[in-house]
């Protein structure tokens, strides 16, 4: 019985990553991506196992962070001018009035940021989209910020320790 | 047919006007910075920050936690506060922009509510700095800083209590501009060059 019950388990673990849930954070998220791919032929880029990323990062929690979704694009067709106002326009219209957004940073030599966060409960949602010249990446992460707060503190995963004295860097980017 | 009465009238009103009363001190602070949309055309680049609501309340007991002398300088700092929002605007060539741009946030700014309590400037870069404080009775309500250089426009807006010497301490963090003033400077004018 044990040998059927594992890989059962392990297979719908799996799946619960894979499969599409519909849930608000995906459709929003999946707007943002959808927008992209429409309207600036953006290219996704196939990064392999990030299924495998996803799962233990919803396993492990490390630094606080529960989950996460992550979608790369290259050779996006957009010109300068008018990509910005596009951006904010279709991050407000993808994402519900819950959400605020905190950093928005339009260079027209280097990265863009559009930053949105939300609370949800004990735990943070966070909306990032990040331009350059040749890549856009699109993150969500929900986190529990208690958490990362004591991972600043003493990083650990697994009982392994990463810390190295590092100083937290709050400083401008 | 009247479905409020009178009565009920005054006591909406009478909340409604309380409701306001409580809600202005902190609120009034906060400048309108959309007037200063017209410049992101101008600009080569642009930050906006905006923190408040429950992000800001997120971050004031996050901070404090974190080991570390400089998040615990922040979350000390913002500890009272409602709301900071930045707009920095950076041009490709020496005075792409006019100082009449930001004359809706001067204006703003020239309201009897609003104290300015540093007026710095500087032959580097044309530097010029003023900031503005803004009592509810004893208490601060907020602080504006507006900064020009020759490539530089940036404007700070703190809603709620903050010292201007921790203001200046946590400037150039957080996409907050450096902000390069004399810790001693406030409330001594300088003249103008």
């Amino acid at each position: 019985m044990k040998k059927i019950m594992t890989p059962i388990l392990f297979f719908t673990l799996v799946f619960a990553f894979l499969v599409p849930t519909g849930s608000a954070k995906d459709r929003e998220y999946e707007a943002i991506v959808n927008h992209l791919q429409k309207n600036f032929q953006a290219q996704k880029v196939k990064i392999p196992f990030t299924w495998l990323a996803r799962f233990a990062v919803k396993i492990v929690k490390p630094a606080g962070v529960r989950s996460f979704n992550f979608t790369l694009f290259e050779n996006i067709n957009f010109s300068s001018p008018t990509f910005d106002a596009e951006m904010q326009s279709a991050m407000r219209s993808s994402l519900s009035p819950a959400w605020s957004p905190i950093l928005r940073i339009r260079s027209q030599n280097e990265d863009q940021i559009y930053a949105y966060m939300r609370e949800d409960g004990k735990n943070i949602k966070m909306m990032l989209v990040t331009v350059n010249q040749k890549e856009v990446a699109v993150i969500r992460a929900t986190f529990n910020p208690e958490k990362l707060a004591d991972f600043l503190n003493n990083p650990r995963i697994f009982g392994l320790s990463l810390g190295d004295n590092k100083k937290l860097n709050l400083n401008n980017p | 047919m009247n479905f409020v009465n009178k009565q009920t009238g005054k006591t909406l009103l009478l909340i409604l006007f309380g409701l306001a009363a409580i809600s202005v001190p902190a609120q009034d602070a906060k400048l309108n910075l959309d007037k200063l949309k017209g410049l992101e055309n101008k600009a080569r680049d642009v930050i906006e920050v905006n923190i408040d609501g429950k992000v800001l309340e997120l971050a004031k007991r996050v901070l404090v936690k974190i080991n570390d002398k400089n998040a615990k300088t922040i979350g000390e700092a913002i500890k009272g506060l409602k709301g900071i929002y930045v707009r920095v605007f950076n041009f490709e060539k020496d005075d792409e922009y006019n100082l009449t741009d930001i004359d809706d946030i001067r204006n703003q700014l020239k309201s009897p509510d609003w104290e300015r309590i540093a007026n710095v400037r500087s032959k580097r870069k044309n530097q010029k700095i003023d900031v503005f404080t803004k009592f509810s009775g004893d208490t601060m309500s907020g602080v504006a800083v507006v900064m020009s250089e020759t490539k530089t426009l940036a404007v700070i807006n703190v809603i709620g209590p903050i010292d201007i010497d921790t203001l200046v301490e946590i400037s150039g963090k957080l996409n907050i501009p450096k902000i390069d003033i004399e810790k001693n400077s406030d409330k001594k004018e300088k003249p103008d060059n």
